[in-house]
Order: structure tokens, then C-alpha cells, then sequence
């Protein structure tokens, strides 16, 4: 769904901010996109959906080239972005009318707007806040305002700027909870985050330092390659339980590690296999 | 932050109910009644007329006239400008300043006029939410030939609308950074002109980033400053076309008078 080739981009100082990226995103992935700041994330992100314009090769999104300008409204449409700052995002006065924005610079008809907007609502669970204002709603409930958002246009595919990095604990947990209940509903998720834990579900993991793709792999093959410290990452603790133990003796199915508990879960029955 | 002047009151009245456009002109028809009213009567009916509106939206009467209280020491000066510098009969022989009875009756016609003036927008938006005053003065502007000046009526309403959003964040801005320079040390008392760089700078430069950020999620949204629809779209009902009927009679009754 998403083809990027060669390509390269130079901030208007000259530096480059990202070095011949080669990418294929799948329709239905869940791509976690991980480096410490400045390695590119963003940057690269930002091409998805011709906020940026590549320097040197292509991105295409199902096939329309994000240089196109005729084009761009069909690829905004379809690549729907969320930010890291809940405030900025929320450009409405009231939630409904934040989520309104996007269809209505559609220029859809209101009835169509209305559908779409409470049910998008509906999907983040926030349809009893329909007229409160951005300062009244939590960090969490912003963020979950702008999935809606995204919602409401219909994208099939999601990108995620660090939409957790500002958030407190709880709120982050809410922001997860959503995105549990938007995968498997055949829409492609890309999800940049520098918290590992984040992306441990993910089909594929890129890590990313100094504008290149220098590891990608499952999370499993990534999460055990030894350089991570380099690249600024830090492994969850679970993760790092896992490694240990492993390397110990204990060989456990990656493909439990959802939770503490799967985890304990799986140490208690590894106990009789020694 | 004292928040009670021009803010919006939650309501379902007639006043709520009636169409943003019929209120703006009705805003606009009465401030030109208001200004060019010379007699008591009229005035007094101009008051009479406001206060059945006020009791028609159920907005409580204090409320709307905290909305004038900030002006009052302006509205304060104009009277006593008028009462002292307007020549005629004295009320009271004094050597500088005299007062006379016809500044008494020009000050208090331009400081009813003021007051009036204030509390007709007041009752504008305090039945009216920003965004329908928006929506509102976009579809006025919109048959007026503004590309020719660069811009659209959609990007003004927008403009408008996200001043509105942002207002407050800015204000806010503000004060986190005003107690930032001041635990840093900065001495507001004795150093204004200093103190006010000090905020002013970091309050510009952080405003022009967030704007950027704003420019993003809109752009990402596929604004374009064209053609674009509204959740409310505004249809003029029987009731709109009622008010200004009655708004029209009035306006005539009190012009003939």
C-alpha cells in the first residue's frame, strides 16, 4: 500500500535527514517505526502523506506518487496522521466539531458529516463528550479524539507520530486500548514510538538511526540484536526478563508475550521441561 | 482567568435557536439605532427592547452586564468629557471646569450609547457559540468577490475560528512563561520594559510553533482553504424570518418616532 524507493531528503540547511530509505508497507501491517530522536523517524513519516516531499526518489501511496499535487488530497484521505502534541491537533472548538474538520474540508454533505462523525465517536468511546472543548478533555481523551478524527475520514491506513509521548501513564493505557481494537480491522497501522513496549505486538519493527534503517526484522529477531544500546533504544523489562532467561536455559514462546502474566504463565509450565 | 465577559451561556431558547446570520444583522441594525438615536424615548425603548430579549434568551441580566464592567472607567470618562467640555448652561458656576446641562444630557446619551452597544454583542454571544458566529459571518461573506484579495470566506471563517481556539492557549502560554522568567529572577516591578521582552520573545517564538503543528494536523486533514462544508449548515427557519420581521417593525417605529 505504501512504496517508498530511494529515497533521500535534505533539510533547507543542507544536512540530511534521511539517507536512501527502501520501504514496502503491506495493506493490514503493523509497522513500528523506533529510534531515539532526530534519527528520522519523523522525517520519513511525514513523506507518507506529502507533508514532505522526497529529495531524491519516490513515495507512492497505492500507487499516487506523493510528488503529484493533484493527487494529494486522495493520499491525505487515505493516509490519515496523528500527532505527538494532543493541543496543537485539536483544531475545533468543541470534540464534535473537531472530528467534523476532516470530512468537512471534504466537502461532504452534513448528514454525511454527522454519520460519520458520531460514529467515529462512538469507536474511541468518547460520544458523551461530543460539546466539551479541548480544555476540558484529558491528554488521553485529545489523542483519542484525533484517532477519531482519522476515523471519520476513512483512512486505511493510520500513521502514528509518538502520540504516547506526551501523555501520563493513564491516559497512555487508554490511547493503547484503542489501538488494540483498531488492528484487525484490516487497516494498516504505522506506529513510530521510541518506547519498545509499544511496538512489542507489532508484524514488523523498524529501528532507525541517523536518517537510515539499520535493523528491521520481527520484533523477536530485533529485540535480541545486541547493538540496541547503540541506536539509543532501550529494551522493556519484560523483554530484557525474557532474554535472560533464555539465554539461561528457559526457551519461551515469544509469541505469548503479551503480559506480565502470560509471561509468569509461561515460566510456570517451562518449569517442568528442565 | 475571570472568564464572564462575551462568553457563551448553554441554552435552548428562542434567542439559542434562531440562525447566526439573523443575529449578526440584528446586532448590526441595532447598533446603528443605538448610534444615531438622539432622544430619551428612543433610548429608552432601545433599553425596553433589549431587556425583552435578554428575558427571552433566559441569559441572567447580571451576567450580560459583567460583559460592560471592564469599559465602565471608559464609559466613565466620555460622560465626564461631555459634561464638562460641552458649552451652555451651567448647572453649577465653577471657575475651570464648568458642568452644563446640555453636556449632562450628551454624556449620558453617549454613555447609554456605549453601554447598549456592549450589550447587544454581549447577548450575541452569549446566545450564540463562537463557531455558529463564524459559520454566520462566513455565509455573508461569501457571495463577496474576495479572491481577488487572496483570500476565501472559508479561510477567513477559519482564521476566525481558530483565533477563537486558540485565544485561550495563548493566554496560557502566557502566564507559564511569565513564572518561568520570574523564578528565574525577573524583576517586573522595576524593569517593565526588559520584563516585557522576556515574555514576549519565548511567548512568540512558542506561539509560531505551534502554529506550525497546527498547520500540519490541518493540512494532514486535507484543509485547503476551498470549498468545504459545515456539521451545522444553516437553514434560515420560519422563526428567522419572524424575528427580523419584528426587528424590521421596530426599527421603523423607533427611525419615525
Amino acid at each position: 500500500m505504501i512504496r517508498i524507493e530511494d529515497l533521500s531528503y535534505s533539510f533547507p540547511d543542507g544536512t540530511w535527514g534521511l539517507k536512501k530509505i527502501n520501504l514496502e508497507i503491506e495493506r493490514g501491517e503493523f509497522l513500528g517505526i523506533v529510534g531515539r530522536n532526530g534519527s528520522g523517524k519523523s522525517t520519513l513519516i511525514r513523506h507518507m502523506n506529502g507533508l514532505l516531499k522526497p529529495t531524491k526518489g519516490k513515495v507512492s501511496i497505492n500507487g499516487m506518487d506523493t510528488a503529484d499535487p493533484s493527487k494529494l488530497l486522495e493520499i491525505r484521505q487515505t493516509v490519515g496522521m496523528i500527532f505527538q502534541n494532543p493541543y496543537t491537533q485539536f483544531v475545533g472548538t468543541t470534540l464534535e466539531e473537531d472530528v467534523a474538520f476532516g470530512p468537512e474540508n471534504l466537502a461532504l454533505p452534513p448528514e454525511e458529516i454527522r454519520e460519520r462523525v458520531d460514529r467515529a465517536l462512538e469507536v474511541v468511546g468518547l460520544e458523551n463528550y461530543k460539546n466539551h472543548s479541548p480544555k476540558t478533555l484529558s491528554g488521553g481523551q485529545s489523542q483519542c479524539a484525533a484517532i477519531a478524527s482519522a476515523l471519520a475520514m476513512k483512512s486505511e491506513c493510520i500513521v502514528f507520530d509518538e502520540i504516547t509521548s506526551m501523555l501520563d501513564s493513564r491516559s497512555r493505557e487508554q490511547v493503547r486500548e484503542i489501538l488494540r481494537k483498531l488492528r484487525g480491522k484490516a487497516r494498516t497501522i504505522v506506529y513510530v514510538t521510541h518506547r519498545l513496549e509499544e511496538v512489542l505486538h507489532a508484524d514488523r519493527i523498524l529501528v532507525m538511526d541517523r536518517g537510515e534503517i539499520v535493523r528491521e526484522g520481527n520484533p523477536k529477531t530485533v529485540f535480541k540484536t545486541p547493538e540496541l544500546g547503540e541506536f539509543g533504544l532501550e529494551l522493556p523489562p519484560i523483554v530484557e526478563l525474557m532474554n535472560s532467561l533464555e539465554t539461561g536455559g528457559f526457551a519461551l514462546d515469544w509469541a505469548r508475550l503479551a503480559s506480565i502474566e502470560n509471561l509468569a504463565e509461561e515460566i510456570w509450565e517451562s518449569r517442568w521441561k528442565i | 482567568m475571570p472568564e464572564t465577559a462575551f462568553n457563551y451561556v448553554y441554552g435552548n431558547s428562542l434567542l439559542h435557536r434562531l440562525d447566526p446570520r439573523t443575529k449578526l444583522a440584528a446586532v448590526m441594525c441595532l447598533s446603528i439605532l443605538v448610534f444615531r438615536e438622539e432622544s430619551f424615548t428612543g433610548m429608552g425603548l432601545l433599553i425596553a427592547y433589549f431587556l425583552l430579549l435578554t428575558w427571552i434568551s433566559g441569559v441572567r441580566l447580571s451576567f450580560l452586564l459583567g460583559s460592560v464592567r471592564p469599559l465602565l472607567f471608559f464609559i466613565f470618562f466620555i460622560f465626564c468629557f461631555q459634561l464638562f467640555a460641552t458649552k451652555g448652561t451651567p448647572i453649577i458656576p465653577l471657575p475651570v471646569l464648568t458642568p452644563t446641562y446640555e453636556g449632562l444630557r450628551l454624556g449620558t446619551l453617549l454613555a447609554l450609547r456605549f453601554g447598549l452597544l456592549l450589550l447587544y454583542a454581549a447577548l450575541l454571544t452569549a446566545s450564540t457559540l463562537p463557531s455558529q458566529i463564524t459559520n454566520g459571518i462566513e455565509r455573508i461573506l461569501r457571495p463577496l468577490p474576495l479572491r481577488f484579495l487572496g483570500v476565501t470566506s472559508f479561510d477567513l471563517a477559519t482564521m476566525m475560528s481558530l483565533s477563537i481556539r486558540f485565544l485561550p492557549s495563548f493566554l496560557e502560554n502566557a502566564a507559564t512563561i511569565r513564572a518561568a522568567q520570574l523564578a528565574r529572577g525577573l524583576d517586573l516591578r522595576h524593569d517593565l520594559r526588559r520584563g516585557t521582552t522576556a515574555i514576549a520573545v519565548p511567548l512568540i517564538r512558542r506561539s509560531i510553533l505551534s502554529a506550525e503543528e497546527v498547520t500540519e494536523a490541518m493540512e494532514s486533514r486535507c484543509y485547503q482553504g476551498q470549498y468545504r462544508t459545515s456539521l451545522h449548515e444553516l437553514r434560515m427557519q420560519k422563526l428567522d424570518w419572524t424575528a427580523l420581521l419584528g426587528l424590521g417593525a421596530f426599527s421603523l417605529f423607533i427611525f419615525l418616532l
